[in-house]
Formats: C-alpha cells, structure tokens, sequence
C-alpha cells in the first residue's frame, strides 16, 4: 500500500515554462478528485487558468498532456493520454478542446511520477523534454527540426535508449499546421485538434520519458478479480479478436495493442510494405481506423500499398488522417464533379492516382504552394483556394472537424434516427464528439441491420434495454423519430468525458448489448455491462462514492466544459445550432426504414436541443446552465463566477 | 495446454500484442502497485518492426542465478518445477542478476532483494491474462 493513501494518482503534475526555462512540480490534488484525471483535471486547470482572447499560438496558450487516473493501473484498456488545449482546428473560433491519444507513453509519464504535464510559454528554438522520474530538463532540439516523427524517436531511442517513450511532431506541426498531429509509435497519435501545430509553435518538438515507479492501487486483490471479470464481458462482444496473434497475409500482419491491458486490439501492423509512389521504401507499421481509407472510399480507389503509403507518409509528416479521409478528400471530390479544382496550380488533381495523394500529404506539410491552404485545414481552405465554399459544409458538421458517425457528408452510417443523437452530441461539443462518444453507435445504431425488421419479440426488448439505459423505450428504437434521443444524447455527453478522465478506450466502452442476452445486456459472471467502469475503478482508486455518483463525474466534466465555453467564447444555443444546417442535407445512404433519404427538420432538431437543455438543467433559450444544475454537481462557487459575469442561465 | 515433459511457461515471442498486461497484473499482484519495473516478466517494445521481445525467467535446469547465490537463496521446489527464492536468506548482493544469461533477474527499484520469476506456484497469471497465447502454461 502506498504510504501517501492515494490510489490512482501519482500526487504531482509537471509544469514546464518553455519562455524562463523554469520546471517545477505542483501537487495533483490541490485541484481536488472530483473531475478525476485526464480531459477531467486539463478542464479544471483551465477553468482557473485559462482567461478569454488567448489564441492557440499564443504562448500563454497551456498545452496539457494528462493521462487517466487509471492510466498505469492494471485497469482494461486504459493507458489513454488526454491532450487539451487552446485548438487551432477549431472553427470559426480557436477554442479550447481535446484529443485522445494512445500508445505507451501516458502510461510512462505516471511511472515517472506525474499525473500530468503542462507546458506554457515559448521556447526561443527548437527543444525537446526529456523527463526521467524526478528529473526533467530542455534539451537542444535542432538536429531534430525538420525530422519527420518516425526519425525524431528513433533519433532519441537511440540517444536515450529503446525503453524511453516518446511523443513527438512531425514538420507539419512544426509549420504549425491546424491539422497537425501529436504522435507515438507509428500511428499512436492526438489526431484532432490540430495540437502539434501549438507545440510547434512552442517550439517543443518532442517529449522523452523514462519511469521506474509504480502506479498504487487501492485493493490489488480486488481490482484483479474485477478486471478479470470485465475482460471476460469484453470477450462477449469482441470474442472474433480475441484469438492467438497469428501472423498472417503477405506483409506478416499481426494484432498490435495501441494502448495497454488491451485484450481485443483493433489496430493491425503490417510490416514491409513496398512504396507505391517512392518504390524504393518499404513501410512497417500500424494501421487501423480510417486509415484503410486511404486505400479506397466511395470517391477513390489507389490500391493496398498505395494506400498504406499515402497512410504511413501522413503519420510520419505528422498530419491527421481524418481531414484527409473524410474531409478534404470527398469534398475535393465533388468539387471536381462539377469541373472544379481538377488541376491545383499545375498538379492534376487525381483522387485515383497516388502521385496526388503523396502530393497533397507532402504540400500541406510543408506548406508549399497550394499545399499552404490545405494546412489550413479542411474547413477554412476553401475560402483560402477561392473555390467549393458552398460544398464543404457538407463534409463539416461543425467546429472544423469533419462527418463522423453522423449519417451525413462522407460517413454514411448510421441511419436516421439513430444520427440524431450522434447529430446532438455535434450540437453540444467543441469537437467532433465521436473521439470519446461512442457508446450509442457501437451498441444501437447497428440493430437495423442485424435484427430482422419483423422480430417483434427482438424490438420489444431493445426498448425495454433502452428504457433501462435512457429511461426511455423509444432511445433506440429505428421507429420512433425524434423520441427518446435527447436521453441518449445526454448519456453519452457524459460517458465522454468520463472515460477520458480515466484514460480507458472509447471504442471499447461502455459495453451494453448482447444480442445473444435473453434481455440483450452484456453480462459477466453477474456483473452488467452498464455498471462495469465503477466496478473496476472502486478497487483502483478506492472510491468512496456510489455508483451514480461516479458516473455524474461525467456530468461534472461535461458540464465545466460548457461553463469554459460560455465564459470564454460566448458559447450559446445559437452556436448549438450550427449543425443543424449541416443535418438538413439528405442523409448519406438510402434509409432501411424509410427507403429513401432523410433530412433534419429544423424545429424537430429544436425540440430535441430542448429537451437536452431541460435534462441537464440548462436554460433552454441560452443554453446556459443554471444554479440549480451548478449546485447539485457540487459547482456552487462556479455558479458565483457565472452570475457575476450575467451569464448563469435563468431557472427553467 | 497437454505436453510430455514437465509444466513449464511457454514463451512464443512473434505473438505479444504489446498490450502489457502480463507485467501489469505481476507487478500488481506479487508487489500491490503496478509497474514494469516491479514485474516478473517484462515485455520489451518494438514499436517499429512489431517484434516485441518478452523476458521471463525460464526456469534454467542448470539455474546461474542459484549457483551465483553465495547466501544459497535460491533453490529447487520439491516438484522441481521451479527456482524459488528465500528472501529471508537473500542479502541483496545482486550475484544471482549478474549472473543469468538471460536478464530475466531484475533489481528490486527500492528493495535490496532481486525480482523472479517463481511461475506463481505453478499457476502463472500472466500466462492466465495473455491475450494472445504469447505466454502459455504447459501442464507438462
């Protein structure tokens, strides 16, 4: 046990100011336990530190790497590293947000001693940190500048040596790219947010880090028997992962875990890969996510090594494949279907030729010519290139970032309903929210497909699963329009932050369903999938909490979020509304219930941010939340700030 | 898993996922915190080339690490599956680490006393947790 009482947490959080040079520690829980660690701590932090009108590149701007608190512990899935700050993707406004990264450095950084890093101010060149348990300085970084990720960590594992982990930009960060990655390992990366371009502009080009400590938990005992009997729930689901690691196909493909205690890996490596554009090179490395994108889409088609090198080059420049994938490439795409931007400044524009898509990966890194207006970012490039501005709100729902898991623009699933609760977690995040919000999509938008239409028996227990999930039947139920989905919306806004506070997979949990379950719901040895991610973080942390208590921590985050968001950037239902303009186009792919192809409507989609407003205890004209809502999550003297600014939303 | 010899972990190197676990549930269960450098086994990364390399103490008939123990700490369970150490015996002196030709014998971070592999009398947990088969307990 561990001297201090303190379970999960390492105690201290590293501060480094790149303008003085000063490195210091603070205690961890001076910021108190309830917003728990990761997005959660980064949000208090910034609530208290972070003023209006500071920009992504402004050194002020406080860079924050936090991993869970239950990064380190034996819990499954969960070396996850939060990475927050002011981000220059965000559009119109930079603002501040997150991203998610895997990988094993966060896991590193707490066995160094540290819940979490945060990084102020501006280096006068190019540095790198390097942090060995009690030990931490700013090393010279110029042979390094100018590297792409892959040579920057292999550069400092042979320097540092094999066992050091490493996050690191590419040159796209470097020329501060607002679509420019923060990475480990070969495709381990913190894709939105456009983060590398803010270390880039702080001139921070890596961060080393060795730990030989330990992370101490509450119950050992314990939380190894629960762990267990989450692993075999987790087994329910994805039992077709779960198999020896071969090691098969013709480029030695095998299961690699982007993050540990991960026993259903979904990221596959291969290995030795021959260039398609640069013959002589082969690539090795991960490939997972939209990656495979790059290969062929409904707009394109380059092939296999094509598309794994087009992949592997964005990872090594440091650029997010998202944009690519599902934004700048589909709206590339119709652009040239009405006889736009087909050659870009002499470069033929050929989505099928992989010349083009190395050009493209290439240009906007290095900001050359068009490649410049690119490194914008999706969102803004159009107006920068004087061409398809009308079209690309078609591929962005909302805040810079592109369709995901919304029925609409370049992803077509899932179907409607089921993307109007996708479509509200859009209206109410400052990100693409399905970086952290699965949990609607990877248990219910399916169903349509995988339960006969005509089971009646079937749908009679999906709604009594719903109810038992929402609080109500009609929360998943393909037949009951806009019913029920503000309840799902909610949920999941909290299960968001929630699982990023404690540094666990988003794809992974929450586990609910069990198509093969008499009453649908996964279950382990007894214990409900619902209840899972208190049942093994009681043993870790030792809480001393309830389970619904627990889970309102999520509520908790979710909710100082929008309060940062309201304070520093007006944040108000007419913002919410945003994407509303992009749900209006007709749904990507042709409807299974309806046949055809469905469109918002407005006043429904208003109905809805409603009933999502009076769920939480929001004004529902403002947006605001109000005393009462403060109040009862324990955020009274956050209310106080909020009344004297006039922006504490008026009781319903 | 049935063989023909006696029990014994099964180590097939090309399969680890890399997810760690085995060190984490070691260290968590055999020192109460968890970390790769309380564990038993340890799983070396190979982030580009996937090949990561697990080192677990393999139960040597013939052990270095006992025959470099002046205190003889280290000794053969009645079954003779297994090298246990006697801690009560160990002075710390690290002979047994210098020893093994394989770095499966580690220094304790804070304690004066090694970290080994003692196959968790005969019933290895990180072969137990071992998604992927990369560890495995042969029955013998």
């Amino acid at each position: 046990m561990d001297s201090t009482g303190v379970y999960g947490w390492t105690g201290k959080i590293l501060r480094v100011d790149l303008s003085s040079g000063d490195i210091r520690t603070e205690d961890t829980l001076r910021w108190g336990a309830e917003y728990f660690g990761g997005r959660g701590l980064a949000a208090r932090i910034a609530w208290d530190e972070l003023p209006p009108g500071v920009g992504a590149y402004d050194p002020d701007n406080p860079l924050m790497f936090m991993p869970g608190v239950l990064s380190g512990t034996p819990a499954p899935s969960s070396g996850r590293t939060s990475i927050c700050a002011v981000s220059p993707q965000a559009y119109p406004l930079e603002w501040f947000t997150r991203a998610s990264i895997g990988g094993h450095w966060g896991t590193e950084l707490k066995y160094a001693g540290y819940d979490g890093l945060i990084v102020t101010g501006q280096a006068s060149g190019p540095v790198y940190l390097w942090v060995e348990d009690d030990h931490a300085e700013l090393r010279d970084a110029s042979a390094l500048w100018g590297q792409g990720i892959m040579a920057t960590q292999k550069q400092l594992l042979s320097e540092l040596g094999d066992d050091v982990r490493i996050l690191t930009i590419g040159q796209a960060g470097e020329n501060r790219s607002r679509i420019a990655i923060i990475a480990t390992e070969t495709e381990s990366a913190a894709g939105q947010g456009g983060f590398g371009g803010v270390m880039g502009a702080k001139n921070l080009k890596a961060i080393a880090v060795r730990g030989h400590g330990a992370v101490h938990v509450a119950d050992s005992r314990e939380l190894l028997a629960r762990c267990a009997v989450v692993r075999d729930g987790m087994m329910i689901k994805y039992a077709r992962r779960r198999r020896t690691n071969r090691i098969e196909g013709k480029y030695k493909q095998k299961h690699y875990a982007c993050t540990q205690h991960c026993a259903v890996p979904c990221v596959t490596f291969y290995s030795d890969v021959p260039g398609a554009v640069y013959k002589d090179r082969k690539y090795s490395g991960q490939f997972h996510c939209c990656a495979p994108g790059f290969v062929k889409s409904p707009q394109w088609d380059v092939g296999f090594e094509a598309g794994f090198e087009v992949a592997q080059l964005a990872n090594d420049y440091g650029l997010n494949h998202w944009e690519f994938r599902f934004g700048i490439g589909p709206w590339l795409h119709a652009c040239q279907q009405r006889g736009e931007l087909e050659m870009l400044n002499g470069d033929r524009a050929d989505l099928n030729d992989p010349h083009f898509w190395v050009k493209l990966i290439e240009k906007t890194a290095l900001r050359e010519d068009w490649g410049d207006c690119f490194a914008e970012g999706g969102q803004r490039a159009p107006a920068l290139l004087g061409a398809g501005e009308d079209l690309i709100n078609q591929f962005y729902p909302a805040w810079g970032q592109a369709s995901h898991w919304d029925g609409h623009g370049s992803f077509g699933l899932p179907s409607y309903p089921y993307w109007l609760v996708t479509g509200l977690q859009w209206a109410m995040d400052t990100r693409d929210p399905l970086g952290g919000g699965h949990g609607h999509t990877t248990n219910f938008s399916s169903m349509i497909r995988t339960i006969d239409k005509d089971d009646k028996v079937t749908w009679d227990k999906v709604r009594q699963l719903s109810e038992r999930v929402y609080g109500v039947p009609s929360a998943a139920d393909p037949w009951s329009g806009y019913r029920g989905k503000a309840h799902a919306a909610s949920l999941h806004c909290d299960m968001n932050p929630l699982k990023d506070a404690l540094g666990i997979c988003d794809n992974i949990f929450p586990l609910i369903v069990d198509l093969k379950a008499e009453d649908l719901q996964i279950r382990a040895h007894g214990i409900e999938g619902l209840d899972f991610e208190y049942y093994f973080t009681a043993p870790a942390l030792g809480l001393d909490m309830s389970r619904d208590e627990f889970y309102r921590t999520g509520t908790r985050i979710f909710t100082l979020e929008r309060l940062l968001q309201i304070r520093n950037w007006a944040r108000d239902r007419t913002v919410d509304e945003t994407v509303i303009s992009y749900l209006a186009y007709p749904e990507t792919d042709p409807n299974p219930v309806t046949g055809d192809r469905v469109c918002v409507d407005p006043d429904g989609f208003g109905q809805l941010m409603d009933e999502f407003y009076a769920l939480r205890g929001w004004n529902r004209n403002t947006g605001w939340p109000t005393r009462k809502c403060l109040e009862q999550l324990g955020m009274g003297s956050m209310a106080d700030d909020m009344e004297q600014l006039g922006k504490l939303g008026e009781e319903v | 898993m049935a063989g023909t010899g006696k029990p014994r972990l099964r180590v097939s190197q090309n399969v680890c996922n890399a997810c760690q676990s085995c060190q984490a549930y070691c260290s968590t269960a055999r020192e109460g915190a968890c970390a790769p450098s309380l564990s038993r086994v340890r799983v070396y990364l190979d982030p580009f080339g996937a090949r990561h390399r697990i080192t677990i103490c393999r139960q040597c008939k013939n052990a270095a690490c006992a025959k470099a123990c002046p205190e003889g700490a280290i000794t053969l369970s009645a079954d003779g599956t297994r090298w246990d150490l006697d801690e009560d015996r160990c002075t710390g002196c690290f002979e047994c680490v210098e020893a093994c030709p394989f770095g499966a014998v580690f220094r304790h971070p804070t304690k004066q006393r090694p970290i080994r592999c003692d196959t968790c009398n005969g019933k290895p947990l990180c072969a137990e947790v071992c998604p992927m088969g990369a560890l495995d307990w042969e029955d013998g």
